[in-house]
């Protein structure tokens, strides 16, 4: 089932020097139950691409359709607290808080109780196969790989079932790099996620079920694996 | 949630937030103690300016000083009274110099005296008197003994017999009698001579002595202090001028009262009811220019003062004297009617208390008629605690009234006596705490022989302590601000700016910018609210305690401010308490601050998208 549309979406900012045009005409679809793995050099354009599908900025041209809805006519901030999460190479974890509050952290903003909150943040810190005593440890404590099991976690806490990740392994070691492809995996597959991953990983790339190719802001392939 | 993480979030790191309670409360007691010593300067500084009066004394000093001989006829013994010689006189007008600034101008103001009937005591006096008397021996010298043939006013008998003596007679001639004729003449009892062995009981033996007094003179000034012409005085004082002493009498003869003298001599034999009848009036602009009022040494026990309305609208409304009132039968709010007949520049009404020190009789040998005649409402009734020195004291029957409730220079042909000025009948207001620009402002007008005393009861040294007052309530006040700006600023980026990444993680997690705000502010802003009560009411008690100290200050400090500007009296003050509004006000105003400068962070800092605040990230 296609959950996310792209119909010539086109990005483009100022920096100081000059306007970089980061992304041009791509247009594509995502489905659910599949992990896209979105490749290319550096400077092509594939974070600010998943900035565009997480609703952290507006496409100059284009549209992106979720769930039929164009993210450009909806409350951005409802959408990425109900609909997309991200995970990022480094983490963005709350330093302040356990592991606990952070999962808890995307539900309570969407009003659920604390106690609720606290049980359904329990479960997914243990689909993501952290154990208990990782649960009151601050982020400081936990290893990478920990670490950005947490940042999974809290984004399936939010439950939007399309998770954007930005070099997720990019920070970890072999052994918690397969760990967390392995964790993209399962929530595509057995979970219906739409998981989107902007890697330089040729094992996310082997691994994924469908792999994007970016250059120069373009989408230049999209191979079903 | 908010609360909670914005909280965990404050106590995660807390030795800088508790900086920030610290900080923010030391200028918040910067501010409060600042504020309210401002506060407390300028309501101080407010309520002394409406219980203080500045005022000044005008007198003109002696130029010169000679001496009267005066000789004690039964003993022979002379005495020396000093004189004291006095310049041209000096007008007020040369003290209407530019910049002065008078609130009330100089003014050499006279006091009235009134004929009120129902202050009748009797038959009159002993020690005034107007007799026809015939020698009863050949004069050789002083005294000379007479007796009387008829009594023309005051309680003595007729066939008395008294001494008549002359004690200024300089020349010590005889006083010019003749055996076997009678004379008319003004007498004041000055002494009782004992007749040598003679002592006894009933006042066997004792003659009373009697001085001569200036008799038939008229006394009469124009307002510019100018005698006014009177042929009979006129000649009296030639006579005076080419004789040396002369002694103020006249034969009687046949048809002697039917002459111009006699006449006169007649009117004259009023003026010891006059004197039982009289009540002095004192016009002023302002209570407190009276020396008594000035320095409380009269209090009014009932009623009220004289209110500046009623000055500046001349009613007609006076204070009286408690015995007056009682004399009179009066109470508060009942009326007294003063007719008034003569005006006096000269003396004092303490110096008049017992009877006016000038003739009574105008240049045209009459008695002074009423020129002015009103009724008074009678609106305090005050009490002399303390009789004063000399010519500063108030009198025993003197009534105050508004200046200007008599017509202005209604009075200008019933002058009966002018005289320099002087610091009982010269004052002027000046505004309070200009005492030292006045002084300047005099230095430079050059203007000799006259004497300005200045009194403030210690206004000005406490109006300087109240200014250093205020400097430092502004240097903590100013202190306060900038360490409270300083402070905010760099807490609210190290609390703000420094969690970028928390706002960038909290915006891709979906929370709206208002959020945020709430989130990253509720802790930020709990502090500095804490510190700022906290900080606001050490700061108020500090205060309280730092007025205190300065009050303790203060006593010194009058009687400095006294000794320098020769006011002897000083004024109980009371200081305006700390205020806990003004407290809560800096408390407040800092809190606002907090709350301004806080939104300011967060606005910038929320007007980047989130990526730009994690680091755009670029592959």
């Amino acid at each position: 089932m296609e959950r996310i549309i792209v119909e010539n979406v086109s990005y483009s900012y100022q920096n100081k020097y000059q306007t970089i045009e980061a992304v041009k005409q791509v247009s594509c679809t995502f489905e659910s139950g599949k992990l896209y793995a979105v490749t290319g050099e550096s400077g092509s354009g594939k974070s600010t691409f998943l900035s565009l599908l997480a609703g952290l900025d507006s496409p100059k041209e284009g549209r992106i359709i979720v769930d039929g809805e164009d993210i450009a006519q909806i409350d951005r901030d409802a959408y990425r607290r109900k609909q997309v999460s991200v995970v990022y190479q480094a983490f963005h974890l709350f330093p302040l808080l356990t592991a606990w509050e952070n999962v808890m952290y995307p539900l309570e903003l969407k009003g659920i109780p604390r106690k609720e909150a606290k049980k359904k943040a329990a479960e997914c810190l243990e689909e993501v196969g952290l154990s208990e005593k990782i649960l009151n440890q601050y982020p400081k404590m936990m290893s990478g790989g920990e670490q950005q099991r947490v940042a999974i976690a809290r984004a399936m806490a939010a439950g939007g079932r399309i998770l954007l990740a930005d070099e997720p392994t990019g920070n970890l070691d072999t052994e918690n790099e397969e760990n967390i492809v392995g964790l993209l995996l399962k929530l595509a597959h057995e979970k219906d996620y739409v998981v989107i991953v902007v890697t330089h990983n040729p094992l996310i790339a082997e691994m994924a079920d469908v792999r994007m190719t970016m250059k120069d802001g373009k989408m230049t392939a999209a191979e079903e694996q | 949630m908010t609360f909670y993480y914005s909280m965990k979030q404050m106590f995660r790191s807390p030795l800088k937030s508790f900086l920030f309670f610290l900080l923010i409360g030391v200028s918040a007691f910067f501010l409060a103690l600042g504020g309210n010593l401002l506060f407390m300067s300028k309501a101080s500084l407010e309520e002394f300016e409406k219980s203080f009066t500045t005022i000044g004394t005008v007198e003109q000093t002696k130029k010169d000083l000679g001496m009267i001989k005066w000789q004690n006829p039964f003993t022979k013994q002379y005495e020396y009274i000093k004189d004291f010689k006095y310049g041209d006189r000096i007008r007020e007008d040369v003290l209407d110099f530019e910049g002065a600034n008078y609130i009330i101008k100089p003014r050499q103001r006279p006091y009235f005296a009134a004929y009120v009937e129902d202050m009748y005591q009797g038959l009159g006096g002993r020690l005034d008197i107007q007799v026809e008397a015939t020698p009863l021996e050949a004069p050789t010298g002083q005294p000379t003994k007479m007796q009387i043939t008829k009594v023309w006013e005051g309680s003595v008998e007729e066939g008395e017999v008294i001494y008549i003596t002359d004690r200024s007679n300089q020349d010590e001639e005889p006083l010019p009698f003749e055996m076997g004729k009678t004379y008319v003449m003004r007498l004041t009892g000055w002494d009782i001579y004992q007749e040598p062995g003679t002592e006894g009981d009933n006042n066997e033996g004792q003659i009373n002595e009697y001085y001569i007094q200036s008799g038939i003179t008229s006394s009469q000034y124009t307002l510019d202090g100018e005698p006014v012409d009177d042929p009979i005085t006129d000649a009296l004082d030639k006579e005076y001028d080419e004789v040396g002493d002369i002694a103020f009498t006249d034969e009687v003869t046949e048809g002697f009262y039917d002459t111009e003298k006699g006449k006169r001599w007649i009117e004259a034999a009023g003026q010891q009811d006059h004197m039982s009848r009289l009540v002095l009036v004192q016009p002023t602009e302002g209570t407190e220019l009276l020396m008594p009022f000035y320095r409380d040494e009269v209090v009014i026990k009932e009623g009220r003062d004289i209110t500046e309305e009623e000055y500046k609208n001349k009613e007609k409304v006076c204070l009286i004297p408690d015995m007056l009132a009682i004399q009179l039968r009066k109470s508060v709010g009942d009326q007294v009617n003063l007719p008034l007949y003569a005006a006096d520049y000269k003396g004092t009404p303490v110096d008049s208390q017992y009877g006016l020190g000038f003739s009574l009789l105008n240049a045209e040998g009459k008695m002074y008629p009423v020129f002015n005649e009103q009724e008074y409402k009678i609106v305090g009734i005050y009490k002399v605690v303390d009789e004063g020195e000399g010519s500063y004291g108030m009198g025993k029957k003197v009534v105050v009234i508004p200046w200007g409730a008599v017509p202005e220079n209604s009075w200008k042909d019933n002058i009966g006596s002018f005289g320099r000025m002087s610091g009982a009948n010269t004052s002027f207001q000046i505004p309070n705490g200009t005492i030292q620009k006045y002084q300047e402002l005099l230095e430079k007008q050059g203007i000799k022989d006259l004497k300005i005393t200045l009194y403030d009861k210690g206004y000005t040294q406490l109006k300087d302590g109240i200014e250093n007052r205020k400097l430092m309530s502004w240097i903590f006040l100013v202190s306060g601000c900038v360490m409270a700006v300083m402070i905010l600023l760099f807490f609210s980026n190290v609390f703000i700016t420094g969690q970028q990444k928390r706002i960038a993680v909290e915006r891709i997690l979906g929370r709206t910018k208002k959020q945020c705000a709430g989130s990253i502010l509720t802790g930020l802003l709990l502090l500095a609210a804490l510190g700022s009560i906290a900080g606001s009411i050490a700061g108020w008690k500090a205060t309280g305690v730092a007025a205190k100290k300065a009050d303790t200050e203060l006593v010194f400090d009058l009687s400095f401010s006294n000794a320098a500007t020769g006011g002897e009296e000083k004024k109980d003050v009371k200081w305006t308490k700390p205020s806990v509004e003004v407290a809560l006000g800096a408390g407040g105003a800092l809190i606002a601050a907090a709350v301004l400068i806080s939104s300011c962070y967060m606005g910038a800092n929320l007007k980047k998208e989130p990526l730009e605040l994690l680091g755009r990230i670029e592959e």
